[in-house]
């Protein structure tokens, strides 16, 4: 019941202090909350179901396999230690990339349609996973594989007892940062070859200087992260219920 | 009978166990004394080979292969898994041991040694929510319920204060006489090597070690106050051990 008052009042304090901007700036380019929000029930005419559709379709696939990419890495760098000197170096060579900077070279690679997109949410949050998952296995006491390794335990059960359980808290948390990265990632890439797409949306309604829609996009945009935050916090809660 | 034969293990160019010797057979106790940094964990961590040894460890007459025989290993925080609960980390032991799910039967016995150590109404909660003698008497369940054929506590007892301590080690002496097997404590409470041993390996400091009988007439006892003998061997013990570290 606190968390709910509490998103009450922060939805309260944007909207008084977008309101308060708005009416002090008095552009068209910045319009007040309650216009924005009078377009919402419209947008479902402009089709953003589908626009919604195609860019949860590329966050699933890009976080997905980011997170496959990241747990298997991740684990290999630290169990595999000749590997892990090998990847390592690698890891903190690439992350700090801005991977934006990348869009034109994986678009020349990979065209404009859906797969460069999605490589490019991969390329992106691979190496917030890794050093996520890295960091989480890093941390699991020797005592919990030697116990289970004298019992004669098989790689599968020291991965499902041991290394999944500590390291998903790590993924979870990774995730979080990567779903706000993901967004930023999508209005880039799909501003090019691209007619649906909640980035698209948003930029298309810019263009036409159809500024309460853009800004009605962009509070749809919140409520989806916000949606995915709280399912990403329901997971994370659960997976750790054995700390908290 | 467990039987040690030339141990030494080495970390590079260093030696740090050499030409330890010794048994030690069904109904007794070893247990390994020596100040931190003898060798005491690389010894039983080289038994239960998560070390490279050279020498001879056999059990029953076989080199030690966790395929087929049963070692229970309690590390020293116990190695309970935090995100299991102390329910699931008992039945964890002897699910992994028979590579499959357990029986009702199985699941009652198990019951059964957990109302015995006094841990039966804990069964639903994490150990990060247990106390620390509580978490030494799971341990302790998760070892003896897949009946092993070589018990190993390193250092099981140390973290706990001394009342819970007593308790403890009644526990575990209850439940040892009920099913004896071989097994090997370490230490470094030279009290508790005492009260627990039948045998004593003291490690010294070049690396080697002396076996003895534990001189203390009540041992394996739950109640050794009255014995006069019991200052006598701990200031045996306690000399021996000062010797092997000042020579």
């Amino acid at each position: 019941m606190g968390k709910l008052k509490n998103t009450v009042y922060s939805f309260l304090v944007i909207n008084l202090v977008w309101e308060l901007i708005a009416k002090v700036l008095n552009l068209s380019v910045l319009p007040t909350p309650v216009v924005v929000y009078k377009e919402i029930p419209g947008l479902l005419k402009l089709g953003i179901a589908f626009h919604i559709y195609a860019s949860l379709y590329r966050i699933f696939w890009g976080l997905g396999i980011s997170s496959l990419i990241g747990i298997v890495v991740g684990i290999l760098i630290v169990r595999v230690p000749k590997l892990g000197s090998l990847l390592n170096p690698i890891v903190y060579f690439v992350y700090p990339i801005p991977k934006v900077a990348l869009l034109p070279i994986v678009m020349l690679l990979f065209g404009l349609g859906e797969t460069s997109k999605i490589i490019m949410l991969i390329i992106a949050v691979s190496f917030q996973v890794i050093v996520s998952v890295r960091d989480q296995v890093n941390q699991i006491p020797e005592d919990y594989y030697q116990t289970l390794k004298v019992l004669n335990a098989n790689s599968l059960e020291i991965f499902f007892n041991v290394i999944w359980p500590a390291s998903l808290p790590g993924v979870l948390s990774a995730l979080r940062i990567a779903l706000g990265t993901s967004f930023a990632i999508l209005f880039f890439t799909e501003e090019y070859g691209s007619e649906l797409g909640i980035g698209y949306f948003i930029f298309d309604q810019w263009q036409k200087m159809n500024y309460p829609v853009m800004y009605a996009g962009i509070v749809v945009v919140s409520i989806i992260a916000y949606v995915l935050f709280e399912i990403i916090n329901v997971l994370d809660a659960y997976s750790t219920r054995w700390n908290s | 009978m467990l039987k040690v034969r030339n141990l030494e293990v080495s970390y590079g160019n260093k030696i740090v166990l050499k030409d330890i010797n010794f048994s030690v057979s069904s109904n007794e106790i070893l247990a390994i004394i020596g100040p931190s940094g003898a060798g005491k964990t690389t010894l039983i961590k080289s038994i239960v080979k998560l070390i490279p040894f050279h020498g001879e460890i056999e059990l029953n007459n076989h080199e030690i292969d966790l395929g087929i025989t049963t070692v229970s290993f309690v590390p020293q925080n116990y190695g309970l898994l935090p995100w299991k609960t102390v329910e699931q980390n008992i039945y964890l032991a002897s699910r992994i041991k028979k590579h499959s799910r357990l029986s009702k039967h199985q699941k009652e016995k198990i019951h059964e040694l957990m109302r015995e150590l006094k841990i039966d109404k804990l069964s639903k909660k994490f150990p990060n929510f247990i106390s620390g003698g509580q978490a030494q008497r799971v341990a302790l369940a998760r070892s003896l319920s897949i009946s092993p054929d070589l018990l190993i506590f390193d250092e099981a007892f140390s973290a706990l204060d001394p009342v819970v301590k007593k308790t403890a080690e009644r526990l575990f002496l209850n439940q040892w006489r009920k099913n004896p097997t071989i097994t090997i404590m370490v230490t470094h409470n030279l009290d508790e090597a005492l009260k627990l041993s039948t045998k004593i390996l003291v490690l010294k400091n070049n690396g080697t070690g002396i076996i003895m009988e534990n001189p203390l007439i009540n041992k394996l006892s739950d109640d050794y106050s009255d014995d006069k003998n019991y200052f006598d061997c701990l200031s045996f013990l306690q000399k021996e051990v000062d010797d092997t570290w000042e020579n």
